[in-house]
């Protein structure tokens, strides 16, 4: 059973935007390895919508000059925090103070139980937070829940690219 | 025999008086006396010549005669034609009326030159005593040639360090010449001042404040224990050593003064050296607990200094010297706010005057930073302690004060060594979740990867090599596992531990249903028995420990048939146990402590898997919320795990306490 059509009346998990382009995940990852595990536990739940991943804060914040030039905005931000150069903090910081891309869900997908960046992380913004698991049988069960909650059932916010 | 006579009444009547009289009362009672003519007229003449003198006497006398044989001797009322017997008693009476009164003379006469006498004899005293120590002065004079002690010059004392200044005495005599001769032989050794009668006398102790009083006791005006009396009135005066110089006859005003707390006695006529020994011995008694209280002032490690109440520096030790780096010479004299920081002087002026107006023993500023100056101006850290006393020169102020820098110097250094562990107590907390970070991913990858191969290309393997994979993955969880109880333990040593009433019964049951899931598949039967207490603990802390001591009890009850688990608390006294109990393999307990210690483990890992560290993180857990954990067991035979807590009182009971105490209704 792929979680991806268990729920019924949903449409499959390519799901289109009100604005109608597809509609991508952006996984700020820098760990190759976790980075090519997570994208292959999508590809095994059968995820089509396009991942892209920023291997540091830099690249993530280069995402956000993407979306101001026009392309289209993620469903949902998976972000590790322990990410070279700029912190994966200080790169959530950054989206949620924006008034353009703050709505935009972001998933703290990272291994640190530290009470101290649970609290940070939620004081910024996030959206959730989720301890990655060592075990790649529960890696691949909580991929497929990101996948199922925030780009099938989660209704995505409408983006205003002219906000202040 | 006192004859006063009361003023106002003369003579000549009272001689009339005791006649008249006895003859009043003779004719009274004559029924009774006759025929007695005399009887109460012999009184009578005796009285008038006592009373009157023999003047009067002789006066009543005859007086009596006359009136006796006119009113009682027969015929009454008649002076002739008396009988021998009545002249032969008329005779009698005459006679005796002149003895009385020349009775009465010669004692009156004797009495009088009695008094005269010890009159002359005090007076021949005092003039043989001037001769006595005249002729001595004179003695030692051509023996010595010692030069004579001038009149007693600056008297007002200066302030002593040392008592190298010669003690004060005062001399309190009212005969010229023996003052001068006292005064000299006393001048000999000492100083002196001088004084001719009580009031004078007291208002020189008054002012001068001597070290010992030599005083006369007859003296005009106020004599010499009136004026002791005065003295020991004023508190400075109270112990001031007195040596009275008494005539022998003042045996009764001897003892009152003793008991008044006069030192010593010196007899008129005396010997110069015999007072010259007893001042000595009184003046050396008194240097000697001076001595005693200086050389304590002296010895001490502390600075200590008297200060007078202008602030001026009175006394203090070599240790105070040394502390602010000024000779002897230059404290001398000087006003304590020498020793004061520029910038404190004037609110110590301020304070001083405060602290005279209410003296009392305190230590100075408890809770802020005192400073002295130093000579060379630096600051020092000092303590200061203040004790007011009561000196000959007047109220002072005995300060004590201690060098705090080396103290100061060790609280710095405690102060900084905290901060650098606590520094390095963050360091560790990077460190750790560092580890934890970078140790994870790998095994992530080893994971994974392993999965996938297992998934994906399991064509490409065989039995064994999928075996290989499996035991990759295993050892990979495994360490997973382990950097995860690591982890939990060394959070369990460094975070912050609450102290909340926890609600027993409510723990118990979140654990439970964590591990229903397990319960149920093994078919444990669980005993809740958890009374609704409550107890001080941190939350998450007790969550840990119970998921630890209940995975623990399902996990090696696992083989028992049917496994039993039991769980129940009870309160003791202030505190709360705790005891989870499981039908298990149990253990043996010479391994109590073993078993909570790290990375101890009394099973092999393929029997029962575990880290070893489980325990260890209860019995960290435990200790930090101030509580204990033990464990009872035989082997084969289960175990039961014992958690001690202290106990907590309903918050509900304590706010309605509070509400009492408020006066609200509860």
């Amino acid at each position: 059973m792929t979680l991806s059509t268990a729920l019924p009346g949903m449409p499959d998990a390519t799901r289109a935007p009100p604005c109608g382009a597809i509609a991508p995940i952006l996984l700020v990852e820098d760990n190759p390895m976790d980075a090519d595990l997570t994208l292959r536990a999508f590809a095994k739940r059968k995820f089509t919508n396009p991942v892209h991943v920023a291997r540091d804060g830099e690249e993530a914040l280069a995402w956000l000059r993407r979306w101001e030039a026009g392309e289209p905005t993620p469903l949902v931000i998976l972000l590790d925090l322990k990410l070279p150069r700029v912190s994966g903090l200080e790169v959530l910081r950054r989206i949620k103070e924006d008034n353009r891309w703050c709505n935009i869900p972001v998933v703290v997908l990272t291994s640190s139980t530290d009470d101290l960046d649970v609290r940070t992380a939620y004081r910024l913004g996030a959206n959730s937070y989720i301890v990655k698991p060592v075990d790649f049988d529960k890696f691949m069960d909580v991929a497929a829940q990101i996948e199922v909650y925030w780009c099938a059932l989660n209704q995505p916010p409408c983006i205003d690219r002219s906000a202040t | 025999m006192k004859t006063r006579i009361p003023p106002g009444i003369p003579r000549p009547l009272l001689a009339l008086l005791p006649p008249l009289a006895a003859c009043f009362l003779q004719w009274q009672f004559w029924a009774v006396i006759r025929p007695s003519a005399w009887l109460l007229f012999y009184p009578a003449v005796f009285c008038s010549s006592w009373i009157g003198g023999p003047f009067a006497g002789l006066f009543a006398t005859a007086l009596s005669t006359a009136l006796a044989w006119w009113f009682f001797i027969p015929p009454e009322y008649g002076f002739l034609k008396a009988d021998a017997e009545s002249i032969v008693s008329a005779a009698v009476f005459v006679g005796m009326g002149i003895l009385f009164s020349h009775g009465h003379a010669r004692l009156r006469q004797a009495t009088q030159q009695a008094a005269e006498s010890r009159e002359a004899a005090h007076d021949a005293n005092d003039r043989l005593q001037v001769a006595a120590l005249e002729a001595a002065r004179r003695a030692l004079h051509s023996a010595q040639a010692l030069p004579l002690h001038s009149a007693p010059l600056d008297l007002f004392p200066q302030p002593a360090v040392a008592t190298e200044v010669a003690p004060l005495t005062l001399v309190v005599e009212d005969n010229p010449d023996m003052n001068a001769i006292l005064a000299e032989a006393l001048g000999r050794r000492y100083r002196v001042a001088t004084a001719f009668d009580g009031q004078e006398g007291l208002a020189k102790a008054l002012e001068l404040r001597p070290d010992l009083i030599v005083t006369d006791l007859m003296m005009p005006g106020m004599n010499g224990d009136s004026m002791l009396r005065q003295l020991r009135g004023h508190g400075q005066l109270r112990d001031t050593p007195v040596v009275v110089l008494t005539a022998n006859a003042d045996e009764d005003l001897r003892v009152k003064l003793l008991q008044e707390g006069v030192q010593d006695y010196v007899h008129k006529p005396f010997l110069v050296e015999e007072l010259l020994t007893r001042a000595d011995r009184l003046l050396s008694e008194r240097k000697r607990t001076r001595d005693r209280f200086e050389m304590l002032v002296r010895s001490s490690p502390n600075g200590i200094v008297l200060v007078d109440r202008e602030g001026r520096i009175v006394l203090f030790n070599a240790a105070l010297e040394k502390m602010f780096g000024y000779p002897r010479a230059e404290l001398l004299g000087q006003t304590v706010e020498l020793l004061v920081p520029e910038r404190l002087r004037e609110r110590h002026v301020q304070s001083r005057r405060e602290f005279a107006a209410h003296p009392e023993i305190r230590a100075m500023g408890a809770r802020r930073d005192l400073s002295g100056r130093h000579k060379d101006g630096r600051e020092i850290p000092v303590e200061i302690g203040l004790t007011p006393v009561d000196t000959e020169q007047g109220p002072m102020v005995l300060t004590t004060i201690i060098d705090i820098t080396q103290r100061k110097q060790a609280e710095n250094e405690i102060r900084e060594r905290t901060t650098q562990l606590e520094a390095i107590n963050k360091e560790l907390e990077t460190f750790t979740y560092s580890v934890s970070h970078d140790l994870k991913a790998p095994l992530r990858g080893i994971d994974g990867y392993s999965r996938l191969l297992l998934e994906d290309h399991a064509a490409q393997l065989d039995e064994e090599g999928r075996k290989f994979l499996a035991n990759v993955r295993q050892g990979a969880q495994q360490m997973g596992q382990l950097i995860e109880d690591l982890l939990a333990y060394s959070r369990m040593e460094r975070r912050a531990m609450q102290r909340n009433p926890v609600a027993l019964a409510d723990l118990v049951r979140a654990v439970v249903g964590e591990m229903d899931d397990e319960i149920r598949s093994r078919s444990v039967e669980l005993r809740l028995e958890v009374p609704p207490l409550l107890a001080h603990a941190d939350p998450d802390g007790l969550l840990c420990v119970l998921r630890n001591v209940l995975g623990n009890a399902l996990k090696f009850s696992r083989d028992a048939k049917p496994p039993l688990v039991e769980i129940g608390a009870r309160e003791e006294n202030d505190t709360v146990l705790i005891w989870v109990k499981d039908n298990g393999i149990g253990f043996d307990v010479k391994f109590h402590e073993r078993i909570f210690e790290i990375f101890q483990r009394l099973q092999r890992s393929e029997d029962y898997p575990g880290t070893g560290i489980g325990l260890a993180i209860v019995k960290k857990a435990m200790q930090r919320m101030g509580g204990q954990v033990w464990a009872e067991s035989t082997p084969g035979e289960g175990a039961t795990f014992f958690m001690r807590l202290p106990g907590a009182t309903p918050p509900h009971a304590e706010s309605a306490n509070t509400a009492e105490s408020n006066g609200a209704p509860p």
